[in-house]
C-alpha cells in the first residue's frame, strides 16, 4: 500500500495508463502522416515537416481537450476516476507534444532567416491591429508558456511548497490557455483551410469542455446553496449513526460553509475535513480502506481519528470533534488543527448508556 | 432516520467498489475500461484521419532534395539572383532559373563578382509547374564554377524587355522559394510569417493571381523601376491584396513592376 | 475546510466560455476570401490551377 509523494512513483496502473496514452498518440500521428502524405488527386504532395507540425498541434489540442474533460466527467460518473488518477502524466505528455509543435514550427517557419527566431515569432507578422491578419503564433506561444509553467510545477514537491491554493490557482490558468489555443486555431489554420470540418471540430471540443465544466460547476453550486445555512452556534446535528454505511461517510455542511466528512467504521464515528490535503479531493466520497480514510481521486490515505497519513507518510488534515447523543451524531464546527487526535464516538457503548 | 437537511450521502448513488489508483482496479472499472479504451483509440485514429484528409491541397510545388541539379547559363542579379539558360526549344529561346540560398538568407549570397558571367551552378531543384529555382549553399565555392565555354550570349546577358501593359490584379504576395515547393503548402495565413521572413532575407517575392476558373499567373514582383521590391512590402505578404502595375516580360520571365503605394488589402 | 476554488472555477468558465465562443465566431466570420482577378490572356501563365 502506498501513495505517491516526494518521489515519482510508478505502479501497474500508471504504467498501463501511460503506455495506452503513448499508443494513442503514436496512432494519431501515424494516421495523420500517412493520410496527409498520400498523394492528392492533383498529384501534389505535402511537405512532411509542415504536416508533422500540424499533426503535433492537432494532437496537443485533442489531448488538452481530453485532460480538461476528465475532471467534470469524473464528477458525473465514478468510472472516470480511473482516468483522473493519472491525469497529471497526461498533462505532462500534452505539454511535451505542444513543446514539439512549438519547437518545430519555430525552427521551420522562423529559423534560418535574417532574424533571431524568437524575435521573428513576434515581428515577422506585424499585423497586431488586424483580425484576419493577426499573428496567431503569439497566442499559441502564450498558451505554451502556461503549459510550461504547469508542467514544471506539476510535481507534488511544488504542490507542497507553493501551498495548495497557490498551486491550484496556477493550474487554473489552463482554462485561459485552452481559450488561447482556440483563438490560435481560429486565427491560424481556420483563416485559410476551407473545410467545414475544422470549425465544427474546434467548436465541438470547446463547447463540450466548457459545457461539462459549467454543468458540473452549477451542480456543485446548487449543492452548496441547498445546504442548510446554519447560523446556530455550538455543535451541529448530522444524522443517526445507522444512516451512514459501514466504512463510508456522509458530508455535512458547517455554519461557515465548510464541509465535513463524517465516517463510520469499526462501530466508531470520526469526522475530518472533506478536502483532501493533496488536491482537495472529496474525502467524504471515499471509503475507509485498511483502516484509513482513502481519497477517491488519487488514493491518499489518512487515519480517521487524527487525520494523519499512515507511515512513512506525514500528511495531515483537519479533524473535527464528534459525539453521539440520543442516537444522533453531533459535530463541533470548530476544526482542530491538522493532525490533532480526536476521540471517536463509539456507537454501541453510546447506545448502551442511552 | 434523523438525517439533517443539507447532509449529503454519497452512498445513495455510489455503491460500487471504489477505484484506488495504487490498488488493482475493481471489476466494474475493468469492464468500463475494456469498453472505453478501445473507443478512445478509435476516436484518436478517427479524428486524426478526418483532420488530415480534409487539409487543403498542398500546392503544385516540388523540392528535389535528394538529387543535385546542374545548370549552365548566364548569372544575373538584376533584380534578383537568377541564371538564364539558352534553350532553343523553349519560348523566347531561354529558361530562367531563380537562385536562392539554403535557409532564408539569399541576400547573403556574394554574387557581384560573377554577375554577367557564364557559370555552372549545382543545387537542389525547386519547381512549381514551369517555374524553376535552384537552392544553393551560401558559399560560392560549394556550388558555382566558371563554365568552360566562356562566350556570353548577348540574348542571355541583356534579354529582350517587352512591356505587356498595365493591369489591376488581385492576389497574394508569396515568397517564391516556399511557394515554388519548399513548403507545401507554402501559402495562406499559417505561412504568412515565414513568407515575410523569407522576403526580408532576400528571397524574391512573387505575385500569385488566380481567376477562379482555373487560370493563374505567377509574376516576379519588382519595384516600379524593375529593381528589387522594397522591404516595405512585408506587411502585405500573404494577405489578399490588389495592385495596379506594369507587367513586363524579361526574356522568358514575367515581372510585375509596382509602386508600394499601389498595394491595397482587399 | 471547503474546497477553496470551487466557485472561482465556475465563475471563470461562465465568463471564459461565452467570451471565447463569441470572439471565435466573430473572428471566423472575418476570415479572408481568396482574392480572384481577371487575368488577361497575355499574362496567364497556367490554366491548371491548384486547389
Amino acid at each position: 500500500m502506498a501513495h505517491e509523494y516526494k518521489a515519482i512513483q510508478w505502479n501497474g496502473n500508471k504504467i498501463v495508463y501511460d503506455l495506452y496514452v503513448l499508443a494513442a498518440i503514436v496512432a494519431f500521428i501515424t494516421v495523420f502522416m500517412v493520410v496527409g502524405l498520400a498523394t492528392y488527386e492533383s498529384g501534389h504532395t505535402a511537405d512532411p515537416v509542415v504536416l508533422f507540425i500540424r499533426a503535433l498541434g492537432t494532437c496537443a489540442f485533442a489531448l488538452l481537450t481530453v485532460v480538461l474533460a476528465i475532471g467534470p466527467l469524473a464528477r458525473l460518473n465514478k468510472r472516470f476516476l480511473t482516468m483522473l488518477y493519472n491525469r497529471r502524466h497526461l498533462g505532462v505528455i500534452t505539454f511535451i507534444i505542444s513543446a514539439a509543435h512549438f519547437g518545430l514550427a519555430l525552427l521551420w517557419y522562423h529559423g534560418g532567416g535574417p532574424l533571431n527566431p524568437f524575435i521573428s515569432l513576434f515581428v515577422s507578422n506585424s499585423q497586431y491591429d488586424s483580425i484576419p491578419g493577426f499573428p496567431f503564433e503569439v497566442l499559441g506561444f502564450a498558451a505554451f508558456l502556461i503549459l510550461l509553467l504547469m508542467a514544471s510545477t506539476s510535481h507534488d514537491f511544488w504542490l507542497n511548497n507553493l501551498s495548495a491554493p497557490v498551486w491550484k490557482a496556477i493550474h487554473m490558468l489552463v482554462y485561459p490557455a485552452y481559450a488561447l489555443l482556440v483563438m490560435h486555431i481560429v486565427l491560424g489554420a481556420l483563416m485559410t483551410e476551407k473545410s467545414m470540418v475544422y470549425p465544427l471540430m474546434t467548436a465541438a471540443a470547446f463547447l463540450g469542455v466548457s459545457g461539462l465544466h459549467i454543468f458540473t460547476g452549477m451542480r456543485e453550486w446548487g449543492a452548496d446553496n441547498g445546504m442548510k445555512r446554519l447560523k446556530a452556534k455550538g455543535w451541529v446535528e448530522v444524522c443517526a449513526p445507522e444512516d451512514i454505511a459501514e466504512n463510508r461517510a456522509v458530508i455535512a455542511p458547517m455554519p461557515k460553509g465548510d464541509r465535513v466528512a463524517v465516517f463510520r467504521y469499526d462501530n466508531k464515528i470520526s469526522a475530518v475535513t472533506n478536502a483532501c490535503r493533496h488536491q482537495n479531493g472529496p474525502l467524504g466520497e471515499g471509503r475507509v480502506v485498511d483502516g484509513c480514510i482513502t481519497c477517491p481521486w488519487h488514493g491518499w490515505q489518512y487515519r480517521p481519528d487524527d487525520g494523519v497519513s499512515p507511515p512513512p507518510f506525514t500528511e495531515k488534515i483537519s479533524t473535527y470533534n464528534v459525539k453521539i447523543e440520543g442516537g444522533v451524531i453531533f459535530v463541533d464546527p470548530k476544526p482542530n488543527k491538522p493532525g490533532v487526535k480526536t476521540t471517536p464516538a463509539l456507537i454501541d457503548s453510546n447506545r448502551a448508556s442511552a | 432516520m434523523t438525517k439533517v437537511e443539507g447532509v449529503i450521502d454519497p452512498v445513495a448513488n455510489d455503491t460500487d467498489e471504489m477505484f484506488i489508483g495504487w490498488a488493482p482496479a475493481p471489476a466494474v472499472d475493468r469492464r468500463f475500461l475494456l469498453g472505453a479504451l478501445p473507443l478512445g483509440l478509435a476516436a484518436s485514429v478517427g479524428s486524426s484521419w478526418l483532420v488530415s484528409k480534409e487539409l487543403g491541397d498542398p500546392g503544385a510545388g516540388a523540392w528535389q532534395t535528394n538529387a543535385t541539379h546542374r545548370v549552365t547559363g548566364v548569372l544575373s542579379t538584376d533584380p534578383y539572383p537568377m541564371l538564364r539558360i539558352a534553350d532553343p526549344s523553349a519560348p523566347y529561346g531561354m529558361r530562367t532559373v531563380l537562385i536562392v540560398a539554403q535557409g532564408k538568407c539569399t541576400s547573403a549570397l556574394q554574387l557581384a563578382d560573377v554577375a554577367g558571367k557564364v557559370v555552372t551552378a549545382a543545387g537542389a531543384l525547386i519547381q512549381r509547374k514551369e517555374r524553376q529555382m535552384l537552392e544553393v549553399p551560401l558559399f560560392l565555392d560549394k556550388w558555382l564554377e566558371p563554365a568552360d565555354d566562356g562566350s556570353v550570349s548577348e540574348a542571355l546577358l541583356t534579354p529582350d524587355v517587352e512591356s505587356i501593359g498595365s493591369f489591376e490584379l488581385a492576389g497574394q504576395v508569396m515568397d517564391s522559394k516556399c511557394f515554388f515547393g519548399v513548403m507545401r503548402p507554402g501559402r495562406g495565413k499559417t505561412h504568412k510569417a515565414c513568407a515575410s521572413l523569407c522576403i526580408r532575407g532576400g528571397i524574391p517575392p512573387s505575385m500569385w493571381v488566380r481567376n477562379g476558373a482555373g487560370g493563374e499567373s505567377v509574376l516576379l514582383l519588382t519595384g516600379e523601376n524593375g529593381g528589387p521590391m522594397p522591404m516595405d512590402i512585408l506587411p502585405f505578404v500573404a494577405d489578399p491584396v490588389s495592385v495596379t502595375g506594369e507587367v513586363v516580360r524579361v526574356g522568358d520571365l514575367l515581372q510585375l513592376r509596382a509602386n508600394l503605394a499601389a498595394f491595397q488589402r482587399v | 475546510m471547503k474546497r477553496p476554488h470551487r466557485r472561482l472555477h465556475l465563475v471563470m468558465w461562465v465568463v471564459l466560455a461565452p467570451m471565447t465562443v463569441i470572439l471565435a465566431v466573430y473572428f471566423w466570420t472575418m476570415r479572408p476570401m481568396t482574392p480572384m482577378s481577371e487575368i488577361p490572356s497575355a499574362i496567364e501563365t497556367s490554366s491548371a490551377e491548384e486547389g
